[in-house]
């Protein structure tokens, strides 16, 4: 028994007939009647995908989203180097002296969800425009509207793939990278 | 007896035919005209450069002097199409070497040039003089200093917006003393600081200096040295807009600025600050075209720049213009043609500006000849959509892009397919449309029915069955390019409408519901068509026919399928393939 193992919309082969003997023309006729008598957005029963057509485009759309830090690739379909650009500082310009491999289609960003205690709105940011604590710090800060000099009132955690919030600045930035999953800045006490 | 016109008298007139539909068209007519623009066609554009190969369009053209190529499909803008996927100029750069020693002219767009190919363009073209790289990619600025040493009649260098291995910026002094023939030079892609004195002597030699667009790594004050050495321009990029105020460095701004008297586009304006912006107010009156889509400044400081333009016929900007700087546009700009609206967060979770569809619809009021618009917002009614389709009847592209997908009407909560429907029926002269937000089969129905014009369609998270896919593809008789992505289209529409792909340049599906089993049999079907089934986590040689593909690129070629695939790009057999060797 073979697993198929893919992104398939439907587990069973599509249920239309034979595909030499394709007839789409009656298939209009009859499920175009039905969808367009059919007030709803979803078309009932009439696709080849299936029965639960809300579920399957959202599930397309949560695929995507799973795992890479809540991001879809390439949307929204702004260039990559606008992207570069609105988050750039002096730091990251100087540092990404060589071939921006990043940017290019290869090895891809990774957005994670950030938020700052205080603030109501998350925001995402891309780790991979990053190499260092004190540069994602820094970066968080001005996201949020706070300068450089708010730096020692503010600790970065992070929560890793168990789950756990931690504090970063411990494990090797590489290390790091590859265990986060959303970040939180919270005040300091004291 | 017959009488004829002499070739010499039909290759003349044929001369004065410019565009390359009229010249393809020339060519149909009758095998004698064929043989005339043959011989004697100077411009040729690929807009596919697996479509055909090198030595197809030499032998068909011998006397070619300039070229256009595109190569990846523009999804790959996106980061949709894998690095590697193909698009090498190299094998182009080889051939055209040896077929066209005076070559003048090379366009490229998306493809992967080496250094090795500027090397080889610098080396064998003795009248070289057009270098466009538009989003290119494999280069250094090592190549760059072949071009610019080795060319010594080069008229334009522009590098828009290439992913270049920005290694150092001594290549611009490789430009000899006695180059002066540089008439356009676009560097703003690049991140490394050139040399800015031997900027300001290229720029001070070359007389005709039409168009300069500098880098990011141009500081401001250095500004007024290049302007004044260069005072022919149209077009002008600055710098890193922005440093601390000081009256010395502005006055001299604002003299240098003055001094420009023809300049008609300003671009650049990296980090702009306010107080800044007054130094370009006394050539703002001459301005056709204004990118400001760098510049993160707030609505009212935008405003008070854009007031001073009313001649102003492009505007790209930021969505921090707000619906209030829109509503300024509107009132001071009636000739404005061209809207690009980019997103100042687009991966934010929620709104940080006020621009919302009300911003889009005062400039359809108040901006009569509004035919090209690209959008980005976070909200979309239905009504809003009518409102601006009434208001442009003239509109030839329009591209909508709500940030969240499949967002509906705000107000009604109602899919969107009502209002691009609008858009299509009452813009007749539509030539491209984007998609988004929640749409159902019923817009591609009214796309399918009214877009006759329609040249090329994106479609992001859309629509509910292979009938939306069978509408656009029975429907729009003008259609060139598709580009869907997440959407459940799938085998049957394909399948049906198979032969369409043959009268179109392309089909990107990505995300969608084609299965292994329709990409085979289309290519059974279509023997002038290449069907790449593109899927980076494994190989379809060990999936199932009814499994999904991960992404399809469909396109005519008459040059039989491409062999520089990368292992994730398997092209579906053919064994009728057609190939013109």
């Amino acid at each position: 028994m073979e697993l198929e193992l893919c992104l398939a919309l439907s587990n069973s082969s599509p249920k239309f007939p034979n595909l030499k003997e394709l007839d789409l023309i009656s298939y209009v006729n009859c499920e175009g009647k039905r969808f367009c008598d059919d007030n709803s957005t979803l078309s009932s029963q009439s696709s080849v995908h299936g029965n639960d057509e809300e579920a399957e485009s959202d599930g397309l759309f949560s695929n995507k989203r799973g795992n890479e830090g809540d991001t879809i690739v390439g949307w929204p379909p702004v260039k990559s180097y606008r992207k570069n650009f609105y988050h750039q500082d002096d730091d990251q310009r100087h540092r990404s002296g060589n071939f921006p491999a990043v940017e290019n289609g290869g090895p891809r960003s990774m957005y994670v969800k950030a938020q700052m205690e205080g603030f109501m709105i998350t925001r995402k940011i891309d780790l991979t425009l990053h190499q260092s604590y004190d540069s994602l710090t820094r970066t968080l800060l001005a996201m949020f509207g706070k300068g450089d000099d708010s730096v020692a009132d503010y600790e970065l955690t992070y929560q890793d793939k168990d789950g756990d919030w931690l504090l970063a600045g411990d494990l090797p930035w590489r290390t790091f990278m590859h265990s986060v999953q959303r970040l939180r800045m919270l005040k300091r006490d004291g | 007896m017959v009488l004829a016109f002499p070739d010499e008298v039909l290759e003349h007139v044929f001369s004065f035919i410019e565009t390359h539909a009229d010249r393809n068209a020339v060519s149909l007519v009758c095998k004698s005209w064929y043989e005339i623009d043959r011989i004697s066609r100077k411009k040729v554009f690929i807009g596919n450069c697996y479509a055909v190969s090198p030595w197809i369009l030499i032998r068909r053209f011998p006397e070619l002097r300039s070229l256009e190529i595109k190569g990846k499909p523009h999804f790959a803008d996106f980061n949709l199409v894998p690095e590697g996927w193909g698009g090498y100029f190299q094998p182009w750069i080889e051939a055209l070497a040896n077929a066209y020693p005076w070559l003048e002219e090379l366009k490229l767009k998306r493809m992967v040039v080496t250094d090795e190919c500027l090397e080889i363009i610098a080396k064998t073209f003795r009248n070289f003089k057009v270098l466009v790289l538009t989003s290119c990619e494999g280069f250094s600025t090592d190549g760059l200093a072949a071009i610019a040493s080795g060319c010594r009649n080069l008229r334009e260098l522009d590098l828009r917006e290439s992913e270049v291995d920005d290694l150092s910026g001594r290549w611009l002094s490789c430009f000899p003393e006695n180059c002066t023939s540089l008439m356009s030079l676009n560097i703003a892609c690049l991140e490394t600081e050139v040399s800015i004195s031997s900027l300001e002597s290229l720029v001070g030699r070359c007389p005709n200096l039409k168009s300069l667009r500098l880098n990011r790594a141009v500081p401001l004050e250095r500004l007024p040295g290049l302007l004044c050495r260069a005072p022919h321009l149209v077009e002008f990029g600055t710098g890193s807009y922005s440093g601390e105020v000081r009256s010395d460095v502005f006055s001299k701004l604002v003299g240098a600025f003055s001094s420009c008297k023809e300049l008609k586009s300003l671009s650049g304006f990296w980090d702009a600050v306010p107080a800044y912006l007054p130094a370009v107010y006394p050539i703002c009156s001459k301005l056709t075209s204004l990118n400001l889509s760098y510049a993160s400044l707030q609505s009212s400081d935008l405003s008070k720049l854009i007031g001073q333009c009313p001649n102003l016929q492009r505007l790209w900007v930021l969505d921090c213009i707000e619906d209030s700087g829109l509503e300024t546009l509107a009132t001071s700009c009636k000739d404005l043609e061209e809207l690009r609206v980019f997103p100042s967060d687009p991966f934010g979770a929620e709104a940080n500006v006020s621009l919302t569809e009300r911003g889009l619809i005062s400039v359809s009021e108040g901006c009569r000849k509004l035919n090209s618009v690209l959008y980005f917002c976070r909200q979309m009614t239905n009504a809003a959509l009518n409102t601006i389709a009434r208001n442009c009847p003239q509109m030839i592209r329009f591209r909508l892009c709500i940030l969240e997908p499949h967002t509906p009407d705000y107000l009604t909560l109602q899919p969107l397919d009502n209002g691009f429907g609008a858009i299509v029926e009452h813009c007749k002269e539509l030539r491209r449309l984007s998609l988004s937000g929640l749409l159902t089969d019923r817009v591609f129905e009214c796309i399918g029915k009214y877009a006759k014009k329609l040249e090329m369609l994106s479609v992001a998270f859309a629509g509910d069955s292979d009938l939306g896919l069978h509408h656009v593809l029975s429907g729009c008789e003008s259609l060139r390019k598709l580009e869907i992505r997440d959407s459940p289209f799938g085998d049957k529409a394909l399948l049906v409408n198979a032969a369409k792909l043959e009268t179109m340049r392309s089909l990107w599906m990505s995300s969608c519901s084609v299965s292994l089993g329709a990409c085979k049999l289309l290519s059974q079907k279509m023997p002038r068509l290449t069907v790449e089934v593109i899927d980076e986590r494994e190989s379809p040689d060990s999936k199932l026919e009814s499994a999904l593909v991960e992404k399809l690129y469909a396109y005519r070629t008459v040059a039989g399928p491409r062999s520089d695939m990368p292992c994730f790009v398997s092209i579906m057999e053919n064994k009728n393939a057609v190939r013109i060797t």
